[in-house]
Order: structure tokens, then C-alpha cells, then sequence
């Protein structure tokens, strides 16, 4: 119905589409801080799916078998099988607890990405060795720096010799052929030896398996998977990775918090900004909407005006805000991304979370426009024309 | 009171609204004012701006309304144009009282079968001539391009065509409220209302301005209720009445 200062309605789009862009920031930091954690925990922990037994049995029966029905399955990409051999290491005067895993390298290698990780030596074959590789929350080698160095063994470097108390009781000197470290500090505190070699060390063992860790070649086909393999092994306990990952719920738990109040905090300035600066044209028109309604305009007129006034610096701004998100943010962050103790962290946004941020932020200018508007238009007609 | 005056005695401002097409010519004053009253304030600060103040409008008449400054002039008009609401009396539109009806059909009354001129033109300053004299046209419903023609008409009539497309920055005083007048016609009034419509003209434009009220009233049969305090002005009128303190003193034709 009226135009208006182009410069105030300018900056009122430019603080809306820094309040949307930012209202997109944490939520897609969180997202990618999310989606990183769970990157690690599958490439480095649980896989896509872990199989275990259940009940009494420690071991897994007919391991092979559910490793074959596995690998043919047409959503499963690779699968390996793991046994539990030791549970603890010994350097020097140092000793701890930590899981020794039996592992067929050329599997393991095509399920998890730990054999990519090596920061010093080489990865395992699959020949009977005395070769053991370690995470460097086991090796330490004298890296202080890191978070996990003084729960370590310090200064085992690739070269040397660690003891390994194997399952049932005796000892093993192992030499440390590689040392790996991920960005997931949990997955840095396992020792791994070939599948031969355990078999050389600890006879009984020979063809059992603690874990089975299945690959899909999609996320989502998860639950396909394991129903397929629950018809023929139902037997046994079958966990994706979303439900192994109470680490990641802990630490989005936390993060979902501080974007709630974050956001919260953010729609509450977009509220006052559009109530002020409704509130200040209103003023400044105070006379000009008295003689509207003095010739018959409708109050409901002058109040749609008003609020459609507010839904339009919100729809710029948030098409601004789109374009400063995805146009500068997420470019910048690609290039510098956040460091977090996961490790390097980029911006994530959905299309779902985005269209909802949208509408609340429309929702929220309409209601920093209304009531300014409703007690102005309420005002007495004489007191709006002539004060 | 005939059956069809009787028809008129309705709250519903849609009936009033109407009662333009059921109307009995001249059976009843198109205005009529009885005993009006407004006071400002309350206790020892009140102020008594109308007091009883009684007369009345034919149809196709030309009212001016005079008197000093704080006589009661603007107040009386605002009552009349339902700006604004009186203390005690009545304000009866073709037999209608106007006064008791709720804001929403004062509303609607002030924008179809009432006109208001002010004394500061009081356009709206972002929208050009032309738009400002259609808007209260397009806000009765019309489309655009019967608001567009209508508002070119009125503006051609009252020598303004070629000003049509400027904004009231770009118009003289006396533009400005030649523009006022076509934007308080354009949905066919059938009382128009003009408060000191020269108040802020030089003489030149003063008497454009009047000469434009005059053309209405004659031209298009607009009744007509103007305050003045220009004893020129009463060359123009019809009908004068003077107020002071309030009072109804002296009406003459």
C-alpha cells in the first residue's frame, strides 16, 4: 500500500538474513560434527554391522558360515571376522589393559580403513608372524602431545618389542611392525596380530570368531541386511552402527541443547528487530495511517499491509541468507574447516532443516510486526491524525 | 416516518450502505443534527468545544460553517464526517443515526457514501496523484482499471490530468488539495465533507480549490458541509451558519 525507506528496509533484510544464516550455522555444524563421528565409528569401530553371540556362548558358531551368507548378500560389500586373543600389553615398566585382536589382514583391510590410518610402519599380512600393530592410545610413541599419551605405553615406537598376555593366561613378545592413529580416540586403543599367528599361539581358537563386522554398500541398507541374516543365523545379536552409537547421542544430546537455546536466542533478536523497526515506521506513519483509516481503508487492510511488509524482509532475507550460507560459509569452512577433537569438522545443512528455519523466521517477523501494528491501528482516529 | 424512511432505521451498515438505492428522495434532510454535544475532558478540565447544537442539510446543498478560531467548527465537521464520536445528540444520515453505529460501519460509511477533505490535503506522500485519489475506490472493491478511470475522470475535471503520474512533493498547495477533493469523490459521495480546505493556499489557489467544491456540489450533486473562516467564502454556499463558543448563533441562505 506505501513504499518505504529503502535504507531501513534494507538493513531490516541484511539482520534477517544474518539471523537465518546463522540460525543454519550451528544446526549444520552440529550435523557435520555428527555425520564425521559416525564416519569414524563406522570405519573404524563398528562397521556397518556388528554380529556377535549371544546367551552363554562367547564365540560366535559357524563363523564361516555367517561370513559367507554375509559376502553374498548383494547389499554387503565385504565382512571379516574377529576373535579375541589377549588383553594385555607390556612395554618396558609399563603395562595396561587393552583388546588384542586376531584379524585376517585382507578382510579387515576392505571392511575398515584402520590399515589407511598407519602413521609408522606397515599394516599386517596375513602370514603366521610375531608381528602386532598397535593404536598409538596403546604405542604412545612419544607423542605427548596426544590426548591418550599418558594412559599409553609412552615410547613404543615401530621396531620394538611388546609383551601380550594372550587368553588363558600366557605370555607372547610381539614386535611392533606399524602403529596407526585415527581421529577417533577410542579406536586408537587396539592391538591387532594376523589370524595365523593366533591360530600358531592359541590352537583352540583356531576357526572361532568374537565379532563378525559386515560392510553394506549403501548406509540404510542396514536393517535389510540383517534381517536377511537373521532368517538363517537367528541365533545371534545383530547391531547396526546406529544403535552401537551411544558415544555419538551423548555428544549431540549436548550439542542439540546449545543449538536449541542458540536458536531460541536468535528468533528472539529477529522478533525485536522486525517489532522495532515495524514499530518506528509505524510511528513515523502514525499520521498517514490515521487518514487512511479517516477515508474508510480498513484497519485489517493496513494491518495485512504491514505484516506482509514483514513477511517479504523475512522471504529476502532468507534467500539472502541461503546465499551468504551457501555461497560464502560453507565454501570458507570446506576450505578452513572447524578442527574438533573428532578432527576436521565442514557444514552440513538439510533441506528439511533449512525449509523449517525458514518458516519459523517468517512466523517470527509476522509476529514482531503484529502488535505494534494491531495498537496502531486501534489508536483513537483523531489522536492518529492530528496527536 | 414513510415505510421507506422506516426501512432506513438499521444498524447493519451494509442496510445503510444500501438505502442509497431505496431512498425516498427529499423526505427527510439528507444531514440532520440534533441537539449534538462534545466535550473534551472531564471535571474541571473539560471543555466544551459543541454544545446543542441543532440544524440541517437539504440534499444538494452547499453548508458553510463559520465562525473564530476555537468556535467549534472542526469539531462540529469531524462529528458530522464520523471522525468522531459526540457526547449527547445525534448525527442522522438520511434518517440514519449514525452516531451510535459501531467503528467498523462508520468505516464503511466514511468510505462509500462520505467524503473528507482536510485542511493539510493529507495524502498519502509515497503514492502519485492519480493512486491517491483511487485508493479508497480500489478499497471498496473495484478493479483497478475501473479505479484508473475513474480517478483520470476526476482529475480532468478539476484540470489536474496532466499531474496525474506526479507525487504530492511535485504539487503545488493548491494541486495538492484539488487532488484531495477528486481522492474524497472518487466513490461518489453523497455528502462531502472539506475542513478549511484553503487553510494553508494562497488566494490565487484558494479560489481554484473553492471553484473545485462549487464545480462538485452543482456539477455532480454532491451535498456539501465546508468550515471556512474566510467571509469570501460565503459567496459559494448555499446556506452559512455560525458558530460561537459551541453555539449555534446565527443560519443564513
Amino acid at each position: 500500500m506505501t513504499r518505504g525507506n529503502r535504507g531501513i528496509t534494507a538493513l531490516t533484510v541484511v539482520l534477517m538474513a544474518v539471523i537465518f544464516a546463522e540460525l543454519l550455522f550451528v544446526p549444520s555444524l552440529i550435523q557435520g560434527a555428527t555425520i564425521r563421528i559416525e564416519s569414524e565409528l563406522q570405519q573404524f569401530i563398528t562397521s556397518s554391522i556388528t554380529i556377535s553371540s549371544t546367551g552363554s556362548n562367547v564365540t560366535i558358531p559357524d563363523p564361516q558360515g555367517v561370513l559367507s551368507s554375509a559376502r553374498r548378500d548383494p547389499m554387503v560389500a565385504s565382512a571379516t571376522a574377529t576373535m579375541l586373543a589377549g588383553n594385555q600389553i607390556s612395554h618396558a615398566n609399563r603395562t595396561n589393559s587393552w583388546p588384542v585382536v586376531a584379524i585376517d589382514p585382507a578382510s579387515y583391510s576392505t571392511t575398515f580403513a584402520t590399515p589407511q590410518s598407519m602413521i609408522a610402519g606397515s599394516f599386517l599380512t596375513s602370514a603366521a608372524t610375531d608381528d602386532i600393530v598397535l593404536g598409538l592410545g596403546i604405542a604412545g610413541n612419544d607423542d605427548t602431545a596426544s590426548s591418550t599419551y599418558i594412559a599409553s605405553l609412552q615410547t613404543v615406537h615401530v621396531g620394538d618389542m611388546v609383551t601380550v598376555t594372550l587368553l588363558g593366561g600366557q605370555t607372547h613378545v610381539f614386535m611392533v611392525s606399524g602403529i596407526y592413529a585415527t581421529d577417533l580416540s577410542q579406536a586408537n586403543s587396539r592391538a591387532f596380530i594376523s589370524r595365523a599367528t593366533a591360530d600358531k599361539l592359541l590352537p583352540a581358537l583356531t576357526g572361532k570368531a568374537s565379532a563378525i563386522y559386515v560392510k553394506t554398500k549403501n548406509v540404510g541398507q542396514e536393517q535389510s541386511v540383517i534381517h536377511r541374516l537373521e532368517r538363517s543365523y537367528p541365533d545371534l545379536e545383530y547391531q547396526s552402527w546406529q544403535s552401537l552409537s551411544a558415544m555419538v547421542k551423548d555428544v549431540t544430546g549436548s550439542f542439540n541443547t546449545i543449538k536449541a537455546i542458540l536458536n531460541a536466542v536468535s528468533l528472539v533478536v529477529a522478533a525485536i528487530a522486525v517489532f522495532i523497526v515495524t514499530y518506528v515506521d509505524l510511528v513515523n506513519k502514525r499520521r498517514t495511517i490515521g487518514i487512511e483509516r479517516a477515508i474508510g481503508i480498513s484497519s485489517s487492510a493496513i494491518t495485512m499491509a504491514y505484516l506482509l511488509k514483514a513477511v517479504v524482509f523475512a522471504a529476502v532475507g532468507i534467500a539472502l541468507g541461503l546465499g551468504l550460507f551457501y555461497g560464502v560459509v560453507i565454501p570458507l569452512v570446506r576450505h578452513h574447516p572447524f578442527t574438533f577433537p573428532i578432527g576436521p569438522v565442514t557444514l552440513s545443512a538439510t533441506g528439511a532443516e533449512i525449509r523449517r528455519d525458514a518458516l519459523i523466521l517468517v512466523v517470527v517477523a509476522v509476529f514482531g510486526a503484529l502488535l505494534p501494528t494491531w495498537r496502531t491501528v486501534r489508536a483513537r482516529l483523531l489522536d492518529a491524525i492530528w496527536g | 416516518m414513510s415505510s421507506e424512511a422506516r426501512q432506513c432505521v438499521s444498524v447493519d451498515s451494509r442496510q445503510v450502505v444500501a438505502d442509497r438505492e431505496v431512498r425516498a428522495p427529499h423526505v427527510t434532510p439528507r444531514l440532520e443534527i440534533r441537539a449534538l454535544s462534545r466535550t473534551y475532558g472531564s471535571g474541571e478540565v473539560a471543555v466544551r468545544a459543541l454544545r446543542e447544537v441543532s440544524f440541517e442539510i437539504e440534499a444538494g446543498e452547499m453548508l458553510c460553517i463559520m465562525g473564530k478560531s476555537g468556535s467549534g467548527k472542526s469539531t462540529l465537521l469531524r462529528q458530522m464526517g464520523l471522525l468522531d464520536r459526540p457526547t449527547s445528540g445525534t448525527v442522522l444520515l438520511d434518517g440514519i443515526d449514525v452516531a451510535v453505529l459501531r467503528e467498523a460501519d462508520r468505516r464503511l460509511l466514511r468510505l462509500e457514501r462520505l467524503g473528507y477533505v482536510f485542511q493539510e490535503f493529507a495524502l498519502l506522500p509515497e503514492l502519485t496523484a492519480e493512486e491517491n485519489v483511487y485508493l479508497p475506490a480500489l478499497m471498496s472493491g473495484h478493479s483497478r482499471a475501473e479505479c484508473r478511470e475513474r480517478a483520470v475522470e476526476l482529475l480532468d475535471m478539476l484540470e489536474l490530468a496532466d499531474r496525474a503520474k506526479h507525487v504530492p512533493a511535485e504539487l503545488s498547495g493548491g494541486q495538492q488539495q484539488r487532488v484531495a477533493i477528486a481522492r474524497a469523490l472518487v466513490n461518489r459521495p453523497e455528502v462531502l465533507f472539506a475542513d478549511e480546505p484553503t487553510g494553508n493556499l494562497d488566494t490565487a489557489s484558494s479560489e481554484l480549490v473553492m471553484e473545485s467544491l462549487a464545480r462538485s456540489n452543482r456539477d455532480l450533486g454532491v451535498t456539501t458541509a465546508f468550515v471556512s473562516h474566510d467571509p469570501d467564502h460565503r459567496r459559494f454556499a448555499s446556506k452559512v451558519i455560525f458558530l460561537r463558543d459551541g453555539r449555534l448563533t446565527e443560519a443564513d441562505r
